[in-house]
């Protein structure tokens, strides 16, 4: 195909990213061609500062741009209670709903032993420093609620068993706004499970 | 484009984008496929559940003959295997059956025996009570699933003379009294006479009592495939025999292998 090079080069670039086909891509690439000088500038520069800044907390290994991160040098915060998550994002979720004032400790993955990850892929030995030295009264085991997400939070709960503190895990079953009706067998046994008396 | 029902089991699934999955199924009727299922990982997904590994559905999908990834329609849960998954050692044994199944078996390739064997070995995991029956379990799935994959050892006659080999010892025989040491053939898979025995390569020592158990696990209906016990030391012998055996034919190392003993 005849043209700029350098529009080809973006929009190969921009293919790479999650959800980004060719066709998109071009889209992309000729807004940002449209685009103001200064927004273009103010994108390359939140992209390298992302990659600058940007780094994962000496404690609880999630996103952060200061080390210790704000959650974990926060004094208001319960440094008892642990929350288990997978990824960065997973905290950002939570944390969203302004309900849990604990710590977080993320894994940075899940045990997938189709893919041959284990538990020294992923931060398991750095939550059983914290929990060693931090005196934690409870862990909170928030994996996604999928096969790898229950393994991976049934072996910890193995591993924190000789702790003898309190291991919890997230509540499992509708969600809200959702339909009986349509519910699948499986999240209704568990949102049976977990009934709670009102 | 043609429109497939049939039932299966799942046996992996990868995420796809912002919501979707592809997950691989081994079909009772198409053997093993691979679909793309639509915003499954959406909390509100009618089907999302049924799609996780090591659930048994009935599947409907559509494409293409001979495609390389069909488009999931929908897919209703006949088995989910919940005891299963919320026991930690069931569920790491189950994935090793299940990464045996996957790693092994070509896409379309239909293999009814495999499939029954397969989901048998699954419900008798599920309402195993003792978790030393799964153990053994997973030797006896993996000589069954050699056999019906056309590796069945030769456990009657000595691969190299051919000597017709008859025991008297028992399952239960007290392991000191298997005093009949015969050797196994790896790559070969057979066994060798005492006689053979010496100078042979590749051969592992093995008593005629774990030979019996291996041709009763060979001939037992499926079904009762949890009937079968044997002592513990003849037991470690038929595991080291069977990973070894099933190393050399599988021709790679599993991956979940070393998770097994987690």
């Amino acid at each position: 195909m005849k043209g700029p090079e350098s529009l080809f080069k973006l929009i190969e670039e921009l293919r790479k990213l999650p959800g980004v086909g060719r066709k998109t891509a071009e889209r992309l690439a000729f807004y940002i061609l449209k685009s103001q000088r200064h927004e273009t500038d103010a994108l390359v520069k939140a992209i390298s500062e992302l990659k600058e800044k940007v780094r994962l907390c000496s404690i609880c290994s999630s996103i952060t741009e200061t080390d210790p991160c704000n959650i974990c040098s926060d004094m208001n915060r319960e440094k008892n209670t642990l929350c288990v998550v997978e990824e960065p994002h997973d905290v950002f979720a939570i944390e969203k709903t302004k309900e849990y004032k604990g710590s977080y400790h993320v894994l940075m993955g899940v045990l997938s032993p189709l893919d041959g990850i284990g538990p020294s892929d992923l931060k398991i030995e750095e939550l059983l420093s914290r929990v060693r030295e931090n005196g934690i009264r409870e862990v909170i085991l928030a994996t996604n609620p999928n096969l790898e997400g229950e393994a991976t939070a049934m072996y910890i709960a193995k591993v924190l068993k000789p702790f003898g503190m309190k291991v919890t895990r997230i509540a499992r079953g509708l969600p809200v706004g959702g339909d009986l009706e349509y519910a699948d067998e499986v999240t209704l046994t568990k949102s049976i499970e977990g009934r709670q008396e009102m | 484009m043609p429109l497939y029902t049939t039932d299966a089991i799942v046996l992996k699934s990868i995420n796809l984008g912002e919501a979707d999955k592809i997950v691989t199924f081994f079909t009772r009727r198409y053997g093993k496929i691979q679909g793309v299922a639509k915003g499954v990982r959406r909390t509100k997904s009618r089907f999302g559940a049924s799609l996780e590994p090591l659930t048994y559905i009935n599947l409907i999908y559509f494409g293409k003959e001979h495609t390389n990834l069909y488009k999931i329609n929908t897919s209703d849960i006949l088995e989910p295997f919940n005891k299963l998954k919320e026991d930690f050692d069931k569920l790491k044994k189950s994935l090793f059956i299940c990464d045996i199944v996957n790693s092994t078996l070509k896409e379309l390739d239909v293999n009814l025996k495999i499939f029954e064997l397969f989901l048998n070995t699954l419900k008798i995991i599920n309402r195993a009570k003792e978790i030393e029956k799964v153990d053994i379990l997973l030797d006896i799935f993996s000589l069954r699933f050699l056999s019906a994959s056309g590796f069945t050892p030769k456990l009657n006659n000595c691969i190299y003379c051919n000597k017709i080999l008859s025991f008297n010892s028992t399952l239960h025989t007290p392991h000191s009294a298997l005093s009949e040491r015969l050797g196994f053939h790896i790559s070969k898979g057979g066994v060798v006479c005492r006689e053979c025995l010496n100078g042979s390569e590749d051969v592992v020592r093995i008593n005629s009592g774990t030979i019996n158990f291996m041709k009763k696990a060979l001939t037992i209906n499926i079904s009762n495939l949890d009937r079968l016990s044997m002592p513990h030391k003849m037991e470690r012998e038929l595991h080291k025999i069977i990973c070894d055996y099933i190393n050399v034919h599988i021709d790679r190392k599993l991956k979940s292998y070393n998770l097994i003993d987690l």
